[in-house]
């Protein structure tokens, strides 16, 4: 939010310059054509939006509108220096990814949405969307974790983003157990033993259990269409594009963090406590922690589970009570009275 | 800029994607598992975030509270899963469009106003591989399956 914050107040001020003098726009145009974050936000943007289902032919509005927003955005990130920093490879990536994204948009703006070419196309523009993310990272020094990181990194957003645009909500189950056991491996890079091993039991049960409800509830006849479409025409486009400029709030708050971190005392801090985290005994070590400092919140959190427990129980009881009519209550009782040999005339 | 701080940015920006998807897919999909699976991806990237800070600090207080998350989720689930199970229950789908009617007064109602038609290179369900012996398959107890 911080970062949204900085970008509004930032809208305001490139409003200013522009109003003042033209040579620094022209400059700051420069830096923003070669800043990958920016191509980044609209060749994600656009992606993400042609994976999703939708309803039909998309007319004009969806596909203005988020021209306008990618546009104004543009003009936002004009005023951060930081972004213009790279090479001429990332130069050379940004103006591909620029025709690409233009030839694109004419093409399928022209033909129908709901196909596997709409859906190929944009599943490029997300993976591109998502270099251009990973450029404007630093790297880590060593390059075993580096590789390591990305390629955990890209699976997980692959594998998030195809989890939201499955048609059938079996695939988008299995999508999301993927994603979980990436994060795990994340944790693990982290070295949260305790946790990644935690999310795979905990969230694999949880996803068996989604899974039974699909195969349960799911319908015989073949998708359903509100699996097939969102809501109206432009929803889908607007919501990728929402979503996609908080993850630039979010990445520009985050570019900004290194100028804090960099001189701070934080990693002075962290090399008092003697990397406690890192413990050979991490889970011994977590363990002392929890049930000292936090014992009352685990208590808490134990008296939540019951009372969770018990209202899953009382939701469910409730609702088959009053599933059976009294029609068919008559019936249930009319059948094991038949059952027990009792005439009920 | 060393390398712990790197380390902190990466898993920073990948919590951010992913709760960005999340949040697309909670607002974009319709049906109600598929919404409840993005709200557990949201905690996933948040929960991303917090390790990676605790990291970074050196303390337990990212770790601890990620644990309280996975509690939390876990009542959620249990209790969203029923929601779920009795909504179904009353209409027969699991679209979340059909809740409309109790949406505030005066507002007009959405409706669907053109449906993509269902193509025969669409229906790839997945296979399991058989095993054991095939059941005898009852026709009427099939006609008569209850549905939940």
């Amino acid at each position: 939010m911080t970062g949204l914050l900085a970008l509004t107040s930032e809208l305001s001020l490139i409003i200013g310059t522009l109003l003042a003098d033209g040579s620094p726009v022209l400059q700051r145009l420069s830096l923003l054509v070669t800043s990958p974050l920016v191509w980044a936000i609209m060749v994600g943007a656009i992606g993400i939006w042609l994976m999703l289902p939708r309803s039909g032919r998309v007319g004009g509005a969806g596909w203005w509108l988020s021209v306008v927003a990618l546009v104004l955005l543009l003009l936002i990130m004009a005023v951060n220096p930081a972004m213009g920093e790279l090479g001429e490879l990332v130069l050379v990536f940004a103006i591909a990814a620029c025709i690409t994204a233009c030839l694109i948009g004419v093409i399928s703006w022209i033909t129908p949405r709901d196909n596997f070419v709409a859906r190929a196309i944009g599943a490029t523009l997300a993976a591109a969307g998502l270099v251009l993310v990973v450029i404007t990272l630093p790297p880590l020094v060593d390059i075993g974790p580096r590789i390591l990181f990305w390629a955990l990194a890209g699976m997980t957003a692959i594998s998030a983003v195809a989890t939201i645009s499955m048609k059938s909500p079996i695939y988008s189950a299995l999508w999301f157990a993927l994603t979980i056991l990436i994060t795990a491996g994340l944790f693990f890079m982290q070295g949260a033993q305790f946790l990644a091993v935690a999310t795979v039991v905990v969230y694999a049960g949880a996803i068996i259990v989604t899974f039974l409800f699909l195969l349960m509830l799911a319908q015989p006849e073949g998708h359903e269409s509100y699996d097939r479409m969102s809501w109206g025409r432009s929803a889908s486009a607007v919501a990728s594009v929402c979503g996609v400029l908080m993850a630039a709030g979010l990445a520009y708050a985050i570019n900004h963090l290194q100028y804090e971190t960099g001189a701070s005392s934080a990693p002075a801090v962290a090399a008092t406590k003697a990397k406690d985290v890192l413990h050979e005994e991490h889970v011994a070590k977590l363990g002392s922690e929890l049930f000292s400092q936090h014992l009352v919140s685990v208590e808490i959190g134990g008296t939540l589970l019951l009372v969770a427990l018990v209202g899953a129980i009382v939701i469910v009881m409730r609702s088959r009570s009053e599933a059976l009519t009294n029609q068919s209550r008559l019936a249930v009782y009319s059948n094991g009275a038949k059952r027990r040999g009792v005439n009920l005339d | 800029m060393t390398d712990e701080a790197v380390l902190l940015q990466n898993f920073l920006a990948i919590g951010a994607i992913l709760f960005a998807v999340g949040l697309i897919g909670f607002i974009v999909r319709r049906n109600m598992i598929v919404m409840f699976l993005c709200v557990e991806m949201m905690l996933q990237g948040v929960s991303l975030s917090l390790v990676a800070w605790g990291r970074f600090h050196g303390d337990w207080g990212g770790q601890m509270l990620v644990i309280f998350i996975i509690t939390v989720a876990a009542c959620e689930a249990a209790i969203a899963l029923g929601l779920i199970l009795l909504l179904f229950r009353q209409s027969g789908k699991l679209d979340i469009a059909f809740w409309q009617n109790v949406r505030e007064e005066g507002q007009p109602p959405y409706v669907d106003t053109e449906v993509p038609e269902e193509r025969e290179e669409d229906q790839l369900w997945p296979r399991l591989t058989p095993a054991g012996i095939e059941p005898e398959v009852n026709i009427e107890e099939q006609l008569h399956r209850p549905r939940v």
